[in-house]
């Protein structure tokens, strides 16, 4: 699923955001990428997605070499289910629509994509939702949209960068719960947060411990 | 919007003047055409002209000459009374035609050097009137109104590309984010590309028509301008004139559209 060797990453600032190191997350895992602000979560998410570009080593994400050709690397994002931290929601657009062109650019996806994309919505708990305009959405509302949006792509690996930041407990837990179910369907989920109370009880995932660009992974 | 429109006011002025020297170019270029296809030589002798002379048999043979034509002294008394009009009067002062005969040759303007040597070593001409000054001048006229055509479509060519290619920058700034939200979620290029060149093929094509429609009410009022005082100036006809000038401005309001599009997008995947 990805597999990095010697992968670093240095700002032209200078700034070392990743420092060297090696780790293999398999398909299917649930990984959370834990850490203080500044330590490298959103750099590696971001090497992950291709926005950014490794400087050193080799990383390698859904069977597609980062360091390829961005042709390859655009249609590898077809299998992504990108979730942000400051959700990147259109607007001008309603929910619905806006989950919709989660599937606009997806050959894999022949359904009715407003009928699969209404479902979405149901799912996340937005179903009183669905045509109103994002920018009339609380922040709960408009990050379950942005989930439902990676959601219905039935991605292989879904990448959240904070995902239950600026969130209320509840609601925090309500959305993790959504992000770790996805397991049941073999899609491969990596979180940042810097809520580690609401995962301290969590089985079976992946745990990458960063600080100042190094990286600690444990397995529980 | 504000600098949208803007960008499309300033580009349809621009156009407008390319409206301006591409319908000059069409006039004078028309004028040119039909004074060289009316090219002649008049030709003078000392002797009487008689129509059955061995050497008018000669002009006619003379290589680039069309055709000969003897002019009868009543016929060039007659012809200038027209050209004078209501002026005529003063010929009758005369108390004999003061023209007298002569041939007129119709020659193709190419050849026209050829056949005034050929005809000044003919021993029965005394002399030779021929238009090659006029001609002349409004061929320089012409070259120089070409030259200008170049020079303005390459002025207002640049001009567009850097306005629209600038606009087209602003544009993708504005929504960066958005678009990256899109390339994020796998948007092939053509997709996320797309909206900005109808953008600005829209803005050229607009700032076209601006032009079109102002070189509309130009050309119109300039046709019933020269036609009302100097009546014979050979001009093509004025919805031909409109209509081709339409036809070039709204080409290449459309291309300079794509290619302004071509060059913002370049300029923002190299940054």
């Amino acid at each position: 699923m990805i597999r990095a060797q010697e992968l670093a990453l240095t700002y032209p600032t200078g700034t070392k955001a990743i420092l060297p190191c090696d780790f293999e997350i398999k398909s299917g895992e649930l990984v959370f990428l834990i850490g203080p602000s500044g330590s490298g979560k959103t750099s590696l998410l971001k090497l992950f997605m291709g926005s950014e570009l490794l400087t050193e080593g080799s990383l390698e994400v859904l069977g597609q070499s980062m360091t390829g050709s961005q042709r390859n690397i655009q249609k590898m994002r077809q299998w992504i289910g990108p979730i942000f931290q400051d959700f990147r929601l259109i607007p001008n657009k309603s929910s619905l629509e806006n989950v919709m062109l989660g599937l606009r650019f997806l050959p894999h996806i022949q359904q009715d994509i407003k009928a699969i994309s209404e479902e979405a919505l149901i799912r996340v708990g937005l179903s009183h939702k669905i045509k109103s305009h994002v920018d009339t959405l609380s922040w709960g509302e408009s990050q379950r949209v942005a989930i439902a949006r990676a959601m219905v792509r039935e991605p292989k690996l879904i990448l959240a960068d904070e995902p239950t930041g600026n969130l209320d407990k509840e609601n925090a837990v309500h959305i993790l719960k959504l992000l770790m179910d996805l397991r049941d369907s073999d899609t491969t989920v990596i979180l940042t947060t810097h809520a580690t109370h609401l995962i301290e009880d969590v089985k079976n995932a992946v745990f990458i411990h960063m600080n100042q660009g190094q990286m600690f992974l444990e397995r529980r | 919007m504000f600098s949208n429109g803007l960008t499309i006011v300033s580009n349809g002025l621009i156009f407008f003047l390319l409206a301006l020297v591409i319908s000059s170019f069409i006039i004078t270029e028309h004028m040119v055409q039909i004074l060289e296809s009316e090219a002649e030589v008049s030709v003078y002798s000392k002797m009487e002209i008689q129509e059955d002379a061995a050497w008018i048999e000669d002009l006619t043979r003379i290589n680039g000459v069309r055709d000969v034509r003897l002019v009868s002294e009543e016929e060039a008394y007659e012809r200038m009374a027209a050209i004078l009009g209501e002026e005529a009067q003063v010929l009758q002062y005369f108390q004999e035609n003061p023209f007298s005969a002569f041939i007129e040759l119709s020659i193709d303007l190419q050849n026209m050097e050829m056949v005034l040597d050929t005809l000044e070593i003919m021993p029965e001409i005394s002399s030779i009137r021929d238009n090659r000054d006029v001609l002349g001048k409004l061929r320089d006229i012409v070259k120089g109104i070409t030259f200008m055509s170049v020079l303005i479509l390459i002025a207002v060519g640049m001009t567009t590309l850097v306005v629209l290619s600038h606009t087209i920058r602003q544009s993708i700034y504005h929504y960066r984010e958005q678009i990256t939200t899109l390339t994020l979620l796998g948007a092939p290029m053509r997709f996320i590309a797309i909206p900005f060149y109808i953008l600005g093929i829209w803005m050229s094509f607009v700032s076209g028509i601006i032009a079109t429609l102002g070189a509309f009410f130009v050309i119109q009022s300039s046709y019933r301008f020269m036609m009302g005082p100097i009546p014979f100036i050979p001009l093509p006809p004025m919805t031909e004139t409109i209509q081709v000038v339409a036809m070039y401005i709204l080409s290449l309001s459309v291309i300079f559209g794509i290619l302004g599009c071509m060059l913002g997008m370049v300029s923002v995947k190299k940054q």
